[in-house]
């Protein structure tokens, strides 16, 4: 399971930090094009658009797996003292976004994805299956249950110390 | 109305809140189980990864992580220092200079960093020895630094405001972000009247007055930093280019800056700036996604008609309205952080405030404002938190030295909404808005 962890930690943030350094490229070069070589660009508009859904999903898996996720955690903070209940909430709150992750996640998005493929929907521009853009809503969901289900092993494993936290 | 609806929606986003689930998270599940009331378990589901898959798909979006990762760069560059050194320049003379000089420098800084909380810890871990030495009370010197933090929230760029445009259905960004100017300085300048009223009166000293040659060396080390504002904001003005654009300008900017002319970093380091770049944006851009949701849940509920019907049941008066609307927000901004508060209430509110007439920037700058407060009280405030760190004062110890300032907001706060030409006067101006 570790070994999985740190393997995806390593793919996702190379994945994320490679796409957003042609993220950057694409719009400057629609900058570029349009005034010093007076040909606007028609299709950066969309590579752009596309590459950062894809970035900002792959870098929202990544994300919970650094478990840096925006939360409200007065509860936390109160229970830090007592292991046992700190530990409880932990599962819960663990148990309660792999809802998230599977169902909205992996079954929505997976099925917005299949939909999208059937109508066989394009981009005007770059003629690109649309269905493979909205892939990133699933496969997002299953990196994130992957992350999620070393928490919740961590969270039901009696010793406190067996499963080091992700590095922060 | 649908009252089920409205208590299932809220009433579990709440409890997951109050739980600690990730905010995306409960907005997205919350949305889930309120739109199964209405619509068989596919159906609801297709609505919310529709809606999110749409809100995702958005060029404008693009700015958020190309300013966050220009903010990165900067913020590794050594710019707080040159700001600082520039801001003691303009604010030293005044009666303890160094809450001054923290005040201009998180303007500043703010602005080209477009964060807060970077702003807070970069001029306030900078500030907070000096001022010790000085002998100010490190407790008040940690409120400084806290409330004058979010300025650069409101003067811009701002990434708040790209996601105000977006969620209130394409506010000219060009406009919030001129909009933006004067109410945060409006809000850097009232809280430099109490730092200078309370020093004054403490008797904290004024700094010696500098040299010709230093003012000279100063401004020309600073101008670099300042000139990306200038950059970006004649850009957008000039209708050169559109925010994402000058985004993508940006960090190409601060680029050239950091790693040629300042030479403070490395291409080694890059990766490691980029990446803590995606993660802050992809915190951003998972809570759009969901509250896409939320919002096509709450109007399915009617809760925006719901809730301006109540309010205009107590009262026809837009004053009173727009009073109470600032107060729930304030209430919300203690315990939210401000991109999930401002996803959830723009669309609650801004209905009603465009029905009261109001122009969607002015009402935009309002709504920033007021979270603006938010973010630096307690018990759940990331400048707050940042700013008692850096300058390692508990949080408990704060609140008192704090109090003052959280007054002249709030009465800038009611100067920003009851006076709109602070806010459009200058998007009139160059916008023609």
């Amino acid at each position: 399971m570790n070994k999985l962890i740190t393997i995806m930690n390593k793919v996702l943030s190379l994945f994320c930090i490679s796409l957003s350094s042609v993220l950057v490229l694409c719009v400057v070069w629609q900058v570029f094009s349009r005034y010093v070589l007076n040909v606007p660009s028609t299709f950066t508009d969309e590579i752009a658009r596309f590459l950062f859904i894809w970035v900002g999903l792959m870098g929202a898996a990544y994300t919970l797996g650094q478990k840096r996720h925006l939360a409200i955690d007065l509860l936390a903070m109160k229970l830090e003292h007592d292991a046992i209940k700190h530990k409880r909430l932990k599962l819960l709150i663990n148990l309660i976004s792999m809802v998230f992750a599977s169902v909205i996640m992996v079954y929505g998005g997976g099925k917005l994805m299949l939909k999208t493929l059937a109508t066989g929907q394009i981009s005007p521009s770059l003629g690109m299956e649309m269905g493979l853009v909205y892939a990133a809503i699933p496969l997002c969901g299953l990196f994130m249950m992957a992350y999620l289900l070393r928490d919740i092993l961590e969270d039901i494993s009696p010793d406190i110390n067996s499963i080091p936290p992700a590095n922060h | 109305m649908d009252w089920q609806i409205i208590i299932v929606l809220f009433g579990s986003f709440f409890l997951f809140l109050g739980i600690g689930v990730p905010i995306s998270f409960a907005i997205g599940i919350a949305s889930l189980l309120s739109i199964l009331l209405s619509l068989p378990f596919d159906a609801a589901l297709a609505v919310i990864s529709q809606k999110m898959a749409s809100g995702l798909d958005s060029f404008a979006l693009l700015a958020i992580p190309f300013f966050i990762l220009a903010g990165n760069i900067m913020n590794q560059g050594g710019i707080a220092i040159r700001l600082i050194e520039f801001a003691k320049i303009l604010g030293g003379r005044l009666p303890g200079s160094l809450s001054h000089v923290n005040i201009l420098a998180n303007m500043m800084f703010g602005s080209i960093s477009g964060s807060a909380v970077a702003s807070a810890a970069a001029v306030g871990g900078t500030m907070a020895p000096l001022q010790a030495k000085e002998g100010y009370d490190p407790a008040y010197s940690a409120a400084v630094n806290i409330t004058s933090c979010p300025t650069g929230l409101l003067i811009p760029p701002s990434n708040t405001f790209i996601i105000y445009s977006l969620i209130s259905g394409g506010t000219s960004i060009g406009a919030l972000f001129l909009g933006g100017y004067i109410p945060g300085l409006l809000m850097g300048l009232s809280l430099m009247c109490v730092a200078g009223f309370i020093a004054k009166r403490r008797g904290y000293p004024v700094s010696p007055k500098s040299s010709g040659a230093e003012i000279l060396k100063k401004t020309l080390d600073a101008l670099p930093s300042l000139g990306l504002i200038i950059v970006i904001m004649g850009g957008i003005i000039g209708g050169i280019f559109t925010a994402t654009e000058a985004s993508a300008i940006a960090v190409v900017y601060t680029l050239i800056l950091a790693m040629v002319v300042y030479r403070s970093v490395s291409l080694k380091q890059l990766p490691a700036i980029i990446l803590e770049s995606v993660v802050t944006t992809s915190i951003v851009l998972l809570l759009i996604g969901a509250s896409m949701g939320m919002s096509w849940a709450m109007a399915n509920a009617d809760v925006p008609y719901m809730i301006s019907e109540t309010l205009l049941t107590i009262s026809d008066n837009p004053i009173i309205i727009l009073l109470i609307i600032n107060i729930i927000l304030l209430i919300v901004g203690i315990f939210m952080d401000m991109t999930p508060a401002l996803l959830i209430f723009t669309p609650i509110f801004f209905p009603i405030a465009m029905e009261l007439g109001m122009d969607p920037v002015h009402f935009g700058i309002m709504m920033t404002f007021n979270l603006a407060i938010g973010i630096c009280t307690p018990p759940v405030g990331s400048a707050l938190f940042i700013g008692c760190s850096v300058a390692n004062v508990r949080i408990d110890k704060v609140i008192k030295p704090l109090l003052p300032f959280y007054a002249v907001l709030i009465v800038a706060l009611m100067l920003v909404t009851f006076i709109p030409q602070l806010s459009l006067m200058l998007p009139q101006f160059f916008l023609g808005y």
